[in-house]
């Protein structure tokens, strides 16, 4: 008999470390359970990444499953450029990697901030080639660069020049490598969190989370320490979009040196692109909702317009920031950190007009 | 990997099936090789580091019980300068060499060491310790030396204890790994109840207090001296439900698999005099000092001032075993000196502290001004530099009441000291979480995870032991 529970405490366990340390294992218990609406589906996503997050119970929305709709009539459209976008989920949560959805565009490709490197191979076309680089307030900062661009989508495919260093660097560099190889090979970097993904994300415990976060906010008045519920009660934030300390914040001090940095960066990324194979390089940065909605009291750092009306900026930009102000309650969940699909078209409708206006 | 985390839970899990699933032939090795994979979790290379001091103290063992007269103290000598030189080497390097170059400085010239960068591998104290105590142990002829090299190794490494004590001794650990282990309803209960309590100091207490405890040491020039007090109270149950946390988790663990491990804590601030406290608190740190320094020193069978230097000698060394910083140094010369001070009035008035003592109000008189200057010193642990102290007791005593709003609102206060209350109100009554019966552990159990996870503070906060 304690032999027995011994073995099924092995299987069981093991087979929890098993498939939350593999990607397929994973993929096939991501899928399995985003497929149900029950019980034994996940709830982390499903009612607002941020009530995902919180989960407080007056922020569980009924989100908006699909994606934005593919416009019908599309086939008479000229279509001559082929479009790649180099994006975050602000995009892929909202539209499918089609490229009926953008005026002119013949063929489409996605890369994503958060895969790593991948090499651009052009498509073997006569049409113009288009590079849209889109990112969020909240993450421009640290990835409006060359650098952290060509980390994700580079069209340079040459080997590294040799570097002159010291035998000493040299051996301290192979034993950082080997330490970090020897780590990925026997913990997955994200063990924790799959981990609580596999043992407690199912629908049914949703109701327990809620109990607890609600005493926690309600008698205790604390969140999760990611999100902030805004001073209006109505709207939950990402923390560091709230937090002046940080450098995503719609809040922190912007100063000229901070904008004139960020607009060099700009042009830097579109020279190399355009000396590189595109023939225009298209930049869109998405203000956190917080910017949006203003529903803290106090003026937000108007980062976006500055760079936008920096005299030296000369690339091409799409700001959605002031039609996404018009109706602004109505362009975002309340409890998700991206906008809804009301939001997103808006911004579509913005990006398209520049596309239109392309030669 | 820490104890709070689900990687350890599914690890836990994993490592204590198999260990009763297999032959007790092999499960030294089962637990060897978990140990190996629970410390490379942090840094992997750090293995190399612990695996340099196993194969020394292993073979300086076998030698220690070969020889006898000098070389007996050579191979000793050269073990404990193995160990303490990596101690040196990883722990102590930039403290030293910042002192260098200060010392250089003020005689008018510039000297420094070569710079080298590395990371303090976790849990160095505590392993290094363990390896010398099995040295000197062998050399003092109380233990055997072990033949045994991978069973020498789980010695060091075994991970329950592995990387924040309680640091064994060989003559309680060692035969351990030899002896077979049956599945115990009783011990694997009370073993895991014993865990489920460390979780729930570490994340419903301590992580609790640190919500107002770092914000507020972090802004020391805008706090209220009532916000100072509080929170320098409660810093003295955040450590001690942290790292008496851990232990509980360490020992609950252990005892699961059928190891016994040495007790760590005792109510320590029930304490009525700071060497009781210190006979409650880190025993097993305690007793490391007091067996292979204090009583090497000549203890108390020494002159008076002798005596006292000894205890000096003994808490300024203590103090820079936590870490390698003067506020540490300073921490352990304050004990150190409240000792001496203690032992002085009780010269000058022989029998007064034992004659004020049979009285009740007087016992929580002495219990009270223990805890105060116990949490006086916290402040030199907790804050790194001098003018952060400084300023601190500047602020402290100066009687300043407006300041930043408390991190915590008025219900988690009250809910946080509420539990602190029920924790010393349970010590205080000696409750221990050990039931034979089913229903009363399954009751308790429950109880003990529902709190868990209702009042929990969820954020993976490293144990502050760790940093040792």
């Amino acid at each position: 008999m304690r032999r027995l529970i011994a073995l099924f405490l092995f299987i069981f366990f093991s087979s929890i470390l098993v498939i939350s340390s593999s990607e397929k294992g994973m993929h096939w218990i991501t899928q399995g359970r985003y497929a149900r609406n029950d019980a034994w589906g996940a709830d982390k996503y499903r009612f607002g990444d941020l009530y995902g997050v919180s989960y407080l119970s007056d922020f569980r929305i009924a989100k908006d499953t699909h994606l934005l709709p593919l416009p019908q009539k599309t086939d008479t459209v000229l279509r001559d450029y082929d479009l790649t976008i180099l994006g975050d989920s602000y995009l892929y949560s909202s539209f499918q990697e089609h490229p009926a959805y953008f005026s002119r565009v013949k063929m489409l490709q996605f890369y994503r901030w958060s895969d790593s490197q991948q090499h651009l191979i052009f498509a073997k076309s006569n049409r113009k080639q288009v590079l849209l680089i889109e990112c969020v307030e909240r993450n421009m900062w640290d990835r409006m660069n060359l650098a952290d661009a060509r980390l994700r989508l580079d069209v340079q495919q040459e080997k590294s020049l040799p570097v002159d260093k010291s035998t000493k660097q040299i051996l301290i560099d192979q034993l950082d490598r080997f330490d970090a190889g020897v780590k990925k090979a026997m913990y997955h970097p994200t063990l924790e969190s799959n981990l609580d993904f596999v043992l407690f994300n199912l629908g049914f415990l949703g109701w327990i989370k809620e109990r607890k976060a609600d005493f926690t906010w309600k008698i205790l008045g604390r969140t999760n320490p990611d999100v902030q519920v805004s001073r209006d009660g109505k709207f939950l934030y990402l923390e560091e979009t709230l937090n002046a300390q940080k450098r995503g914040s719609s809040f922190r001090f912007v100063g000229k040196e901070d904008v004139d940095l960020m607009v060099h960066h700009l042009q830097e990324i579109e020279s190399y692109y355009l000396s590189n194979g595109f023939d225009e390089v298209i930049f869109s940065l998405i203000p956190n909702p917080v910017a949006v909605l203003e529903t803290e009291g106090k003026a937000s750092n108007l980062a976006i317009q500055k760079i936008v009306e920096h005299p030296q900026l000369h690339v091409k930009m799409v700001d959605p920031s002031a039609s996404l102000k018009q109706h602004a309650l109505l362009n975002f969940y309340s409890s998700d950190s991206h906008w809804n699909l009301r939001g997103a078209q808006i911004w579509l409708n913005d990006f398209n007009q520049v596309l239109s206006k392309l030669p | 990997m820490v104890f709070n985390s689900l990687q350890f839970l599914v690890f836990f899990g994993i490592i204590t099936s198999a260990y009763f699933l297999l032959h007790p032939k092999f499960r030294w090795l089962l637990l060897l090789l978990a140990s190996c994979y629970f410390y490379m979790a942090f840094v992997p290379m750090y293995l190399g580091i612990l695996g340099f001091t196993i194969v020394i103290d292993y073979f300086a063992g076998i030698y220690l019980e070969r020889f006898q007269g000098f070389q007996k103290k050579l191979f000793l000598a050269l073990s404990l300068a193995a160990n303490i030189g990596v101690l040196a080497m990883f722990k102590y390097y930039h403290f030293i060499d910042q002192n260098i170059v200060w010392l250089s400085e003020q005689l008018g010239t510039h000297v420094q060491l070569p710079v080298l960068e590395m990371i303090l591998p976790i849990g160095l104290s505590f392993h290094t310790f363990q390896a010398m105590s099995y040295t000197i142990e062998v050399y003092r002829g109380h233990q055997k030396a072990e033949r045994n090299f991978g069973i020498y190794s789980l010695y060091v490494m075994f991970y329950p204890q592995l990387v924040a004590g309680p640091i064994e001794r060989p003559q309680n650990l060692l035969h351990q790994f030899y002896e077979v282990h049956s599945w115990d309803w009783n011990r694997v209960k009370s073993g895991l109840l014993q865990m489920a309590a460390g979780i729930f100091k570490k994340v419903v207490i301590a992580d609790r207090l640190a919500l107002l405890v770092d914000p507020t040491y972090e802004q020391l020039p805008n706090q209220s001296s009532g916000a100072l007090a509080l929170a320098a109270v409660f810093y003295s149950f955040q450590i001690y439900c942290d790292f008496s946390g851990y232990s509980d988790v360490a020992i609950g663990a252990a005892r699961v698999m059928g190891f016994k491990l040495m007790d760590n804590f005792n109510a320590p601030y029930f304490a009525k005099s700071l060497p009781e406290f210190w006979r409650r608190w880190h025993i097993s740190l305690s007793t490391w000092f007091k067996d292979y320094v204090y009583f090497s020193l000549g203890g108390n069978r020494v002159s008076i001032p002798k005596w006292y230097l000894n205890i000096m000698v003994v808490f300024v060394l203590s103090g820079i075993w936590h870490g390698a910083s003067w506020n540490f140094v300073i921490w352990g010369a304050l004990h150190g000196l409240f000792q001496v001070i203690g032992l002085s009035i009780n010269r000058v008035f022989p029998g007064l502290a034992a004659e004020v003592q049979r009285q009740i109000w007087a016992q929580w008189a002495y219990r009270l001004l223990t805890f105060i200057l116990v949490t006086l010193a916290w402040v030199f642990f907790r804050l790194k530099h001098f003018t952060e102290v400084k300023q601190f007791f500047q602020t402290l005593f100066m009687g300043k009441s407006d300041g930043l709003p408390l991190a915590l609102n008025f219900p988690e206060i009250m809910l946080s000291i509420g539990l602190i209350f029920s924790l010393c109100w349970w010590e205080y009554r000696q409750r221990i979480l050990h039931r034979a019966h089913t229903w009363p552990f399954l009751i308790q159990f429950s109880l003990l995870a529902i709190a868990i996870y209702f009042l929990g503070v969820f954020s993976l906060k490293q144990f502050i032991y760790f940093q040792f």
